[in-house]
């Protein structure tokens, strides 16, 4: 993996953490003890979908689009 | 040509790069089952991106060789394991949330077993990325 790709990937992993930490800081900020179920379900939707697209890749793994 | 020490570095320094983001950012701390639901939710998303980046990376550097296509299915089986476990953690952390109200110390114990799955998942990614 060279050092671009290996960039994305880190900014990729840190993307959900800031996600998170914004969204805990906001909480904190406005006196709540923690997360709402609300808030709770924005990552659990946003993983589901994250996990149908990977499933999608991983079936699509070596056919030509995932070549290019 | 990046050679795999090299490669380990890159991968160490990325790493390294985002630990270190975190701790400028302020790891939150976790004082709810609510914000250790949604810290599972975002590693298992996390983890999920990482798993794509290594597979279709593996894949791009297998091209051209002859045992290509023995070499495509191993990653393909290998990508495939890693996603089944974290389909299974997240409806773990789903089904904890479901009877949070009802037995708290039985949600909070299948969500640390969620939590100590994905540290495992995170290290093999760790160590086996290329």
């Amino acid at each position: 993996m060279n050092p671009a790709q290996a960039i994305i990937v880190g900014l990729q992993l840190a993307q959900e953490f800031i996600q998170f930490t914004i969204k805990m800081q906001k909480a904190q900020t406005e006196g709540r003890e923690g997360l709402t179920d609300e808030e709770v379900a924005t990552f659990r939707a946003a993983t589901i979908a994250q996990l149908a697209l990977s499933q999608t890749k991983i079936s699509n793994l070596g056919k030509p689009a995932e070549a290019s | 040509m990046i050679t795999v020490r090299q490669t380990q570095f890159v991968w160490l320094l990325a790493l390294m790069g985002l630990m270190a983001g975190c701790q400028y950012l302020g790891a939150p701390k976790l004082n709810t089952f609510n914000d250790r639901a949604a810290a599972a939710y975002a590693t298992i998303t996390a983890i999920s991106k990482a798993n794509d980046s290594i597979a279709q990376y593996r894949v791009r550097q297998a091209h051209g060789n002859p045992d290509y296509e023995d070499i495509l299915s191993v990653i393909k089986d290998d990508a495939q394991n890693v996603q089944d476990q974290l389909t299974q953690a997240n409806q773990a952390v789903t089904i904890a949330e479901s009877f949070k109200d009802i037995d708290p110390q039985a949600a909070d114990t299948r969500l640390l077993a969620v939590e100590i799955a994905l540290k495992a998942l995170q290290k093999y990614l760790e160590e086996n990325a290329p």
